[in-house]
Parts: C-alpha cells; structure tokens; sequence
C-alpha cells in the first residue's frame, strides 16, 4: 500500500509532462486535425519547446518552469486529474479556464506556449527543421 | 567548420597576450578589429557565440533561432508591456541573423546628440567619409530587380496617401545577373576574415566574465561556452579593450567587472506593434525573400516595414489571435506581416548576483503607447490603402478590423496588458560625449577615467536612431578605431 506522501507525489503534474501535454492540445486546437498517435511531428515540437524552455534567460527560465507546475496543478484542482491525463477536449476546457483568469501572466504563459508550439509546428509543415 | 579562416582561430591552451582585445564580433567590434589589425596592431577577437558559416542555417528559421540567437531568440526586456528583443550571438553577432537594411544615422539625430550629450565632430558631413568606406565595404545596394510583393503593397498603400515610403538598400552582393540572387554581406563576408586576414586571432565559444586593471593593463577572465569542449579558463592581457558585445552584453560585463557609472541606465530600443493583413490576390511565397520598403512619412519617431512573412512567422503573429491561426495553413499566400516601429521609452540593464544573465526591462509611459497606437492606425490606413481586406493587429482580444471606418475600433492607447511588443534594435545603454553627468564614454567612444577601456557598438549611441541601426554602428566604430590608431 503507498504511503501518503507518495500518493501525493504521484498526482502532482511534472514539468515536462505538462509541456508536452500542452503542445500536444495546442497543435490540435490550433494547427492539425492528424491524430497524435500517428504522427511524430508532435513530439519533436514538444522537444524543441522544452529545449527552447531550457535556453531561457535564468531568470525566466525557473519561473515559467514553476508557472507551468501551477498551471497542471490547476487541471488537478478543477478535474481532479493531472493536466496530461486528460483527454483533449477537457484540457482544453483547463486552458480556456486559465485563460479567462484576471492576471495577465496567466495569458502570457499560454502565448508562450502557443507562440512557440504554432511557430515549429509550421516550421515542422513547411519542409522546415528545428534542431 | 571555418574552412575560410582555419589558421585565425585560437584554441588557447594558456593566457594569451595582445596588444588590443575586442570583445564581441558583430558590426562594431569586427569593423573595430579589422581596422586596428590591417594597421598592423597584434589584435585578439573574442566572441561568445559559435562560427557558422551564413548559410550554416536557413535565413530567418528556427534552425538559425537555436544555432545564432541568444537564449535561442526568447529574450524579453521586461515591463508592462514586455517586449520581447533579439540578440545574435555567433561569429558576425546580429549582422548574421538581421535583414540587412541600411541607412545612414538622420542629420537631425545626430544633431540631437550633438546638443544633449556634447557629441563632438559627430556632424553628418564629420561622419560621411565613415559611411561612405562602410557602405563600399559591405556593398550596400538597391534590389536589382523588383520588391517582393507585399513589400511593394505597403510602398504603394503609401504613394496612394501621398506619403513618403522608400526602398531601403541592404548590404548584399547581387548577382550581375539581375535574378536578385546573391549574399549578405554579413560580418562573416566582410569584415572579420578581412581582420584575420590581417593577423587578428579568433576566439569563438570564448565568454568574458570580467575585466580587471592592474599595472596599465586589463585582464580579460574567460571562459569556454561549449560543455565537454575540453577547454579551460584562461585570461587574456591586453593594454587596450574595445567591449563590443551590444547594448545589452556591454552593460553587463562593464557592471560585472565594477564599472558602474551611467553604465546600463539609458537603455532605448524600437518598440514594434506588428498587423498581419490579407489581401485578395496573392502578396506571399515560398522564398519571398526580405521585404524592402519603409514607409518614412512620421520618421523619425514611427516607421512602417514590411517584416519577414514565412508561415511560421505568420503563425507566431497571429497568437495573438489564436482563433484565426488556422487560417494561416490555408491562406497564408494572401497573408503578410507588417510592423509600425516607435522610438519611445526607456530601460535599464542590471546584473544580479547568483544569475548569469543580464536583467533587461524597459517602460513605456502613456504617451509612449498613444505613439505606438497612432503609428499602429496609420499603418493600418496605409494597408488599407494597399488593398488589403481583413488586418490583426498584435493586440489580444482586438477583433478583426475589415474596413477603414472601423479603424476607430482600435485602442487610442496600446492595452498594457493586451499588447504584444517586440524589436530588435537596442541601443543607448553606455552613450558616448562630452556630458559627463549623462555619459559613459567620451565622444571617440573612451570610457571615462578609465584608461585602455573603450567601447565599439549599439551601447554608445546617444539615443534611438529611429531607423536600422547598424550603419550608424559600423561607422562609429570605424571612426572610434581611426581615432584611436591617431591617438595611440
């Protein structure tokens, strides 16, 4: 039987899960209507935003790690599930929610998500390369 | 790798020792280093970033964001609103990776240094011969055939409203052919394998931590940027310094090493609003190549351009209208960005301890974004003027303007936290005269009371420029070198 504090762990979004979780609604609610599982140009957005993430000035870089963790925290506190274990459609109801808050860096982390995502995947459609 | 210049690189496997170090390879510091070295000074060029050949990458991709930008291109000046800026950082700094518009600084600008921080022997005809040599160097020239097409719309959206546009020239080497083909003649083209043709040593991958004086000498602490290289820190000695890292990376490294007077505090940028617009007929290609045109009719304080119109860089202008970004897969021949850039605002650029990068922010004050919103409707009228059918400003939650009479619909004063803002010019951050109170180098670009210490880039200029700002660069720094070779 885990012990508490490991269920707790267990539950709370990684950065990288929720990035990844992220690009993936991002690119079907904005660019593509091909299906994950079938296409890898999905994962190499998602590897080209968290290397992106990775060269971010530091003091940039810690805070929107951070901002990212809170907001797969949100999707545990409005669906009780992590962000990245959510299908689609309910994610994206987790982003609109995020979206509508009356901070604006709320709005700013997600343009810089969909700045990023949108940017390689046309790239990525294009004929283009990211690394 | 640098097949034209094999024997210039250093790998240094102790300290090294020159008569003159310039720090950082972009257009001030490589015009610095070949002027001092085709004089015969023992010259070291120092350069954070990687040497890539030019085409080492696709102009303008993300391949070239990763390989030849700063931070991978994610920098941001910070502020209510931010404004997200670019630097180079590679052999040949932003010369590498910009579109290679030139002008001359306007007369009136230099004027304005002249009598706010006692610029001396800065006049237009003082700094014409300097412009001149710059522009034969790096072979500045008109297109030698037509614009492409959405350059073109904004030119003729402006001669419809009577209002002054212009083709910009670029440094490009065009092809007698006429077909428009050729090369940038980027510092990588120019300037530096001129300097290491000279004898100038190159250091790429090579970081200054800091400076230090003793016994009339600097000493440079580097380091190696790449990981696993191998490579050590090491110091390079040098009686005469020229920091030529930009406006933001010239500040940090003078702070870093103690050097704070007036350092940082002055810092100007060209804040830009950006519109995508569609027209009905097609304005976008594959290869469009650099749009030319600027609208000059409110300059200096508004310039309008045409900016480059890739679909990913469509895509990444519509976030801001996140809805409409499919409409980029489908229509994206009849889609083109367009910029209006400001002179406005003002900045800092501090070092905090523990963070290796320098804290840039910037804030703009109402009247600041009543400008940027004017040259933003303008800008609008102008495309409208052009033929355009549907434009989205930068402006989250703005809709859709369809029509001239609905340009009343856009904000008389830009939302501070709607807005989306970005440049790439800054400048301005350790201004050169003879204004002690205000400056941080003498009009020849000599820092004050500090002996051997100079300055060669965008930091010395005294305020925006209000157009590209490289050709003011380059010649400043040709100018600041030939003084010093008098002097020394």
């Amino acid at each position: 039987m885990p012990r508490p504090c490991a269920t707790v762990v267990t539950v709370l979004p990684t950065f990288t899960s929720t990035v990844s979780a992220l690009a993936y609604s991002i690119v079907r609610a904005r660019c593509a209507d091909a299906s994950p599982l079938a296409d890898d140009r999905y994962n190499r957005v998602v590897r080209y935003v968290l290397a992106q993430h990775a060269g971010m000035p530091d003091y940039l870089r810690l805070p929107f790690a951070a901002l990212t963790v809170v907001f797969g925290v949100t999707a545990v506190g409005l669906t009780g599930r992590t962000f990245h274990a959510l299908p689609h459609e309910r994610r994206w109801r987790v982003v609109e929610a995020w979206r509508r808050l009356p901070v604006s860096f709320a709005r700013d982390l997600l343009r810089f998500y969909e700045g990023l995502v949108v940017f390689a995947w046309f790239t990525i459609e294009h004929g283009g390369e990211l690394a | 790798m640098a097949a034209s210049w094999p024997d210039a690189i250093v790998e240094p496997s102790g300290d090294v020792r020159c008569d003159v170090a310039v720090i950082g390879s972009g257009p001030g510091g490589a015009v610095t280093a070949c002027t001092l070295a085709e004089a015969g000074r023992d010259v070291v060029l120092l350069e954070e970033g990687p040497l890539l050949e030019l085409d080492a990458t696709p102009a303008f991709s993300a391949q070239e964001m990763r390989a030849k930008y700063r931070n991978g291109g994610i920098t941001v000046a910070l502020g209510s609103p931010g404004v997200n800026y670019a630097e180079g950082r590679c052999v040949g700094g932003g010369s590498e990776v910009n579109s290679g518009l030139y002008h001359r600084t306007p007369p009136e600008v230099l004027e304005r240094w002249r009598r706010g921080f006692a610029l001396e022997h800065s006049s237009s005809d003082d700094m014409a011969p300097h412009f001149a040599a710059c522009e034969q160097d790096v072979s500045v020239s008109t297109l030698p055939g037509p614009a492409p097409a959405a350059s073109l719309r904004l030119h003729e959206g402006a001669a419809r409203l009577g209002w002054s546009s212009m083709e910009v020239p670029r440094w490009y080497r065009y092809a007698p052919d006429g077909s428009g083909e050729g090369v940038k003649q980027s510092m990588t083209k120019t300037y530096v394998p001129r300097a290491t043709g000279a004898g100038c040593r190159l250091l790429p991958d090579t970081r200054v931590a800091r400076l230090g004086h003793d016994a009339g000498c600097w000493t440079l602490r580097c380091e190696p940027v790449r990981q696993g290289s191998g490579r050590r820190g090491f110091s390079v000695r040098a009686r005469t310094v020229f920091v030529a890292a930009g406006a933001v990376q010239t500040p940090a490294l003078l702070l870093r090493s103690g050097i704070r007077r007036n350092v940082g505090r002055s810092l100007h940028l060209h804040p830009t609003v950006k519109v995508v617009a569609r027209f009905d007929d097609v304005v976008n290609a594959p290869g469009m190549g650099v749009p030319v045109h600027q609208v000059k009719e409110f300059a200096p304080h508004l310039s309008f351009g045409c900016s480059i119109s890739a679909p990913p860089h469509l895509a990444l202008a519509m976030t801001d209208h996140p809805e409409r970004i499919a409409e980029v897969r489908e229509q994206w021949p009849h889609l083109a960005v367009y910029y209006a850039m400001s002179d406005g605002g003002a900045g800092r650029v501090r070092t905090v301890p523990g963070f290796r990068d320098a804290l840039v922010s910037f804030a703009l004050d109402d009247a600041d974004l009543t400008l940027l919103a004017d040259g933003l409707a303008k800008l609008c009228r102008c495309l409208f003027a052009a033929g355009a059918t549907v434009l989205y400003p930068s402006i989250r939650g703005c809709p859709p303007i369809r029509a001239e009479a609905e340009l009343a619909r856009l904000p008389a004063l830009l939302p501070r936290d709607r807005t989306s803002l970005m440049t790439i010019h800054a400048f301005s951050t350790c201004p050169m005269g003879e204004e002690q109170s205000r400056t941080v180098a003498d009009s020849f670009g000599r820092v004050h009371e500090a002996i051997g210490l100079h300055i060669a880039d965008a930091s010395l200029l005294c305020g925006p420029p209000g157009v590209n700002p490289q050709g003011s660069i380059m010649a400043f720094a040709r100018r600041n070198a030939l003084a010093f070779l008098d002097l020394a």
